[in-house]
């Protein structure tokens, strides 16, 4: 873990519609997690979905949001499903 | 086989590709694009997806349905972008020996994928702002 250590986030749905964009790059943390990146961007752009209702994923999986992140690691918060 | 499009879905063509010798039932279903929801006139939706998460989750869903029910052939197809109201959104036949295991495995796809499959659909009413339902599972 480097102080230039970076992840892509992709936005979805309505957080791609709130943040008006569909992913970013993000600095993160010595020993940031997945919980923390969201808890740190809902803040950012004032989400109004809370960690409880979404999923995390990390290089297109699902993933346990104390997941810790790495440098280029893919992260996204998947909002509740409406497939099918 | 698990496909996600932006085209009309088309049945009839796609029923020919799992003719299979081995099955005596077949079981389809289609979700199709409905003119209302919760009181509300729906003029048309959007489907959003996160293609290489579906991708992964739909295959899996397929191998899940295929080792815990006798089947041979399960498809599934997904639409996304823009769908008018009497479009197909998802479409999954199941074809294998006996009736039983088709049904239950259709069931199973397609309640597993409304769970899991990351899309996201924004409704688009008549007389109302543009609303992001969820499945209620």
């Amino acid at each position: 873990m480097c102080s230039k250590d970076k992840v892509t986030v992709l936005f979805f749905a309505q957080l791609s519609e709130i943040s008006h964009q569909t992913e970013a790059q993000y600095p993160i943390e010595a020993q940031e997690t997945a919980l923390s990146l969201y808890q740190r961007i809902r803040a950012e752009y004032d989400f109004p979905l809370e960690a409880t209702q979404l999923r995390a994923a990390r290089n297109h999986a699902f993933c346990p949001w104390d997941t810790v992140l790495e440098n280029r690691d893919i992260v996204a918060f998947i909002p509740p499903v409406a497939g099918g | 086989m698990f496909l996600l499009t932006e085209k009309i879905i088309d049945n009839p063509s796609l029923s020919k590709e799992i003719d299979n010798k081995k099955n005596g039932a077949y079981v389809f279903f289609e979700g199709r694009v409905r003119n209302h929801n919760d009181g509300k006139a729906v003029t048309h939706l959007s489907y959003s997806v996160y293609p290489q998460l579906a991708m992964r989750v739909g295959e899996a869903v397929i191998a899940e349905a295929k080792a815990r029910f006798d089947v041979q052939d399960i498809h599934c197809i997904h639409r996304t972008g823009s769908l008018n109201i009497g479009d197909i959104a998802i479409w999954i036949a199941v074809g294998a020996a006996h009736r039983d295991a088709a049904f239950n495995a259709c069931r199973f796809v397609l309640d597993t994928l409304k769970q899991d499959l990351p899309i996201w659909k924004k409704e688009h009413y008549q007389n109302a702002e543009s609303a992001w339902p969820n499945n209620q599972i």
